[in-house]
């Protein structure tokens, strides 16, 4: 386990400079006293204001020059380093540990503790830093690594509130924290056996970019003369001390700015490849996706793709070989850190003008990436890596995203599972559909406007005006997949996709969307894929039907055939369990 | 048989916040005065759509959740107002299962230590605890090391069911146990959840929108529309002989293979669920239903026993069978062209 996440953060070259950089830092801070060639106090007042090696009059007895005193900087940067380190360091352990305890306990208790800790957070962030540090710092006496630190963390602690509440209000939300509390866990245990540790790696995250922030705040308030007291030394004091001699020795400042440069940089690097270890969601480097399919065969490519706005013409197109969609031998591979996991797998069927086909299987089958390579939209890393798709002969593995963009919506349309997530809550329905429009059909959003009215009278909206007006949020479950359907419709697509369209509905509307969906669509000579796991809805809405397991393809035949006399075992045993449940004619297993 | 779990009068009213200064603008009233009994050793089936309230009811029986009014009797004890101890003694007793299995288990915990869990909350004795409860719910013993995200969705409920098991509860609240799973899952699980009721003489309330599974488990069966009981009887009358129009509308929303007829069931069930927060005066399905009269607009009928054992809450629950198969023989009649 430990190798696997140490090889995954070396395959991106950022993070590899970012451990690097750090490495050398922690080697430089841990090591000084061995590696440093001179005392760091001493002073040499014959050597004063030596330039570094590189520069003219440098030598190689003090390879970063000297100071004001005669003092080897080098050796005084590499003690910095040390103090700049263990100050951040340890505010921001201090720091990150009170405020996640202290977040924890606002988002888990909720009620007047959440009150009473969140509105301090906010106090002390509308208080300028820079004022309570000098409030606090004035009243010390003295000006020690401790007060530093203290002054660092008291600074610090709201970020760390804020991040750990936020998501401790998620995670408390949790099925397994009300489990816990119905086995009789109690609050204390809750919160630090079953919700700290899932919300320990946001945090983590955090304290890496928040250290380097506060190295940063260090160097600062010591540049403006609040730093640690002499002879206490850290990049940020020899930035002050460099800064009054700015003009005979220009490296004195320069040299803790780009030392402090650096490890801000290294730190944030490592951090980011932290955060992608701990989100398997983005492993797997940049985005491909979309156009960057491989094709097999280069030969039948489309070079430029012509403007496809008109149906008239594309239909024309299509009655050339009778069919609509022509899928063949598609593979879709998602290329992980042990090899490539195939979620495609020669999969192929057709699809004539207004035909419904339907795809069925269970979770892992396969059938909704193959929805999604039709329309081009599968997430990175995944990508056809073979096979063609064939729409109205016209090849859409390879089709650069721009000419995609240009079928989809209004050639191809696609609705998705859950319509509350696929709207935006803050534009109105009328301007969702009107923007499809206004991009496919070179209309203005006046006559766009009227048009997405007319295309919510054609899915049985009531009263289209108020519901045109409306945000998708104040509409029903059922109205709002009225509205993806009519946006899907909007262009009149020659072939519709629809995943699992009602699952995400009550049944007693998930029948009224169907029905509606079918009048539609005969009415619009619609070619439709429907992708889903009920067997029902697929003998009811279909009359062919592709059956997928594990990312291949078992049976393609006509629907009756699958559900009264099916071939394949697989289909045999999906049928027999769906009539355990669903046939009141079938006998009770029990 | 005697009665395990009894439920009088129970409530449960959110408050309504609305505007800058969060002002009380009105009440939900998730759970609107349901009464139930459940018999030990028998499964209740409780079916209703997203929205009726059936999760609050769940929450309200294993205490996570108090109700505005009402009582819970768990073996003729009031469970609704218990102190701290009290209350950890009997939830041993209360046991959830619930819908999502990824949300449901700790994505940081390993499995083996998800089931000990219970033992260590209570104090008890964990050596080989997590080993024999994989074994009672058929799970290879291996799969203590594992994390949750390293088995699949039915392994995981089937985890969840093993935690449930641990403390030897006698009733297990499952709040749609098998909605998730895939349909050869969904079986496999049922039968599992039916071996251990036999064996270890479970009480199951059994919730879920889909009557399939819910006629598949239960002995009896209560409807749920907007917070209220409709209907409730034995399995047999519910199904075989429906007193309560939306119960008949869930029965025809069902799809169903070997004779498909989206148009009909359609065209018989219309409308939506509407908002708990504007919910209709009278009877509160009188906005969808297909026999309802001005008295249904405006009084709203008692749950009341219409046939021995078989309650229901309509003014006309002795007609609605008779009405209901009119109506489906004048669509099946309309012109029909499957695809």
């Amino acid at each position: 386990m430990r190798e696997l996440l140490s090889l995954r953060l070396l395959a991106r070259p950022t993070v590899l400079i970012g451990l690097i950089i750090v490495t050398v830092l922690l080697i430089c801070a841990l090591g000084a006293p061995w590696i440093a060639p001179y005392d760091p106090f001493a002073s040499r007042p014959a050597e004063q204001f030596l330039p570094p090696v590189w520069a003219d009059g440098g030598t190689t007895d003090h390879l970063l020059g000297t100071d004001q005193l005669g003092r080897d900087l080098a050796s005084r940067m590499l003690y910095g380093a040390r103090t700049s380190l263990a100050i951040a360091g340890a505010a921001v352990l201090l720091s990150g540990a009170f405020g996640a305890v202290v977040g924890l306990f606002a988002g888990y208790f909720r009620g007047p503790v959440e009150t009473v800790i969140m509105r301090l957070a906010d106090v002390q962030l509308a208080f300028p830093f820079i004022l309570l540090a000098l409030a606090i710092l004035s009243v010390t006496e003295t000006k020690s690594v401790l007060t530093m630190i203290t002054v660092l963390a008291i600074a610090d602690w709201v970020i760390h509130a804020r991040v750990s509440r936020g998501r401790v209000l998620v995670e408390r939300e949790r099925d397994y924290v009300r489990a816990a509390r119905a086995l009789g866990s109690s609050h204390l245990r809750i919160a630090f056996r079953y919700i700290m540790p899932t919300v320990l790696p946001t945090l983590l995250v955090i304290v890496l970019v928040e250290m380097a922030v506060l190295m940063v705040v260090e160097a600062i308030l010591a540049f403006i003369g609040l730093g640690i007291d002499p002879p206490g030394l850290s990049w940020g004091t020899i930035m002050a001390d460099g800064r009054t001699n700015i003009a005979v020795a220009p490296w004195m400042a320069m040299l803790p700015g780009m030392a402090i440069f650096l490890s801000v940089l290294g730190v944030n690097l490592v951090a980011d490849g932290l955060s992608d270890v701990l989100n398997p969601r983005l492993r797997g480097g940049g985005r491909i996706g979309e156009g960057t399919a491989v094709r097999e065969d280069d030969q039948q490519t489309l070079e430029t793709p012509q403007p496809m706005m008109t149906t008239e013409a594309s239909n024309d197109a299509a009655s050339g070989t009778g069919n609509l969609l022509v899928v063949d031998g598609l593979r879709v591979e998602f290329p992980g850190p042990d090899g490539s996991v195939v979620a495609v797998q020669d999969v192929g069927f057709e699809l004539a003008p207004g035909e419904r086909l339907g795809i069925v299987g269970e979770s892992g089958s396969g059938k909704s990436m193959t929805a999604l390579s039709i329309i081009g939209l599968i997430e990175a890393p995944g990508r056809v890596t073979a096979g063609s798709i064939k729409f109205k002969n016209r090849e859409l593995v390879g089709v650069p995203p721009r000419a995609m963009n240009r079928i989809r919506g209004a050639e191809i349309a696609m609705i998705f599972q859950d319509p509350a997530t696929s709207l935006n809550p803050t534009l109105t329905v009328a301007y969702q559909i009107a923007e499809v429009i206004v991009h496919h059909q070179q209309v203005g959003r006046k006559v766009a406007r009227r048009k997405a009215v007319e295309a919510l009278e054609l899915v049985n909206i009531n009263d289209p005006q108020r519901v045109a007006g409306a945000y998708p949020f104040q509409l029903s479950g059922g109205m709002q997949q009225r509205v993806m359907i009519a946006m899907a419709l909007s262009c009149k697509p020659d072939l519709l996709i629809a995943d699992e369209p009602t699952t995400a509905l009550d049944v007693t509307t998930q029948a009224q969307i169907l029905s509606e969906l079918d009048t539609l669509v005969q009415r619009l000579n619609t070619g439709i894929i429907l992708i889903t796991h009920d067997l029902g809805l697929i003998a009811e809405f279909t009359e062919r039907t592709v059956v997928m397991r594990d990312g291949l393809v078992c049976e393609v035949e006509s629907t009756k055939e699958i559900v009264n006399n099916p071939q394949h075992p697989y289909t045999q045993s999906l049928l027999q369990a769906v009539m355990d449940l669903n046939e009141p004619e079938a006998p009770r297993s029990r | 048989m005697t009665t395990l779990l009894s439920i009088e009068g129970l409530r449960k009213e959110y408050p309504v916040r609305s505007g800058l200064l969060r002002r009380t603008v009105g009440t939900v009233k998730a759970v609107d005065g349901i009464s139930l009994e459940i018999k030990r050793g028998s499964t209740f089936g409780l079916l209703g759509e997203s929205g009726c309230g059936k999760s609050t009811l769940c929450y309200m029986i294993l205490g996570l959740d108090t109700p505005s009014a009402g009582s819970i009797l768990f073996c003729g004890k009031d469970i609704t107002r218990l102190g701290y101890r009290e209350r950890k003694a009997w939830r041993k007793d209360i046991q959830p299962v619930f819908q999502d299995p990824y949300g449901a288990l700790p994505p940081r915990m390993r499995v083996g230590r998800v089931l000990e869990e219970p033992f260590r909350i209570h104090g008890l004795d964990t050596t080989n605890r997590a080993a024999t409860l994989l074994e009672r719910v058929n799970l290879p013993p291996g799969l203590v090391d594992r994390y949750p995200h390293e088995v699949s969705g039915g392994q995981r409920q089937r985890v969840v069911i093993a935690r449930a098991l641990a403390l030897d509860p006698s009733l297990v609240v499952l709040d749609e146990p098998v909605s998730a799973l895939d349909v050869s899952v969904q079986a496999r699980v049922l039968d599992l959840l039916e071996s251990l009721q036999a064996d270890l003489e479970l009480t199951y309330l059994f919730v879920s929108h889909d009557l399939g599974v819910v006629r598949y488990v239960s002995d009896e069966i209560g409807v749920m529309y907007l917070g209220e009981l409709v209907e409730r009887g034995s399995a047999e009358a519910v199904y075989g002989n429906a007193l309560h129009p939306y119960t008949w509308t869930l029965l025809w929303a069902m799809p169903s293979l070997r004779q498909p007829h989206l148009r009909r069931r359609s065209d018989q069930v219309r409308g939506e669920q509407p908002s708990p927060l504007n919910v209709p005066s009278g009877c509160k399905f009188s906005t969808r239903c297909p026999l309802a009269t001005d008295k249904c607009r405006e009084e709203r009928p008692p749950l009341r026993e219409v046939m021995p054992g078989h309650w229901a809450a309509c003014h006309y629950a002795e007609e609605v069978p008779r009405r209901m198969r009119d109506l489906k023989s004048e669509t099946e009649g309309a012109e029909y062209e499957p695809g």
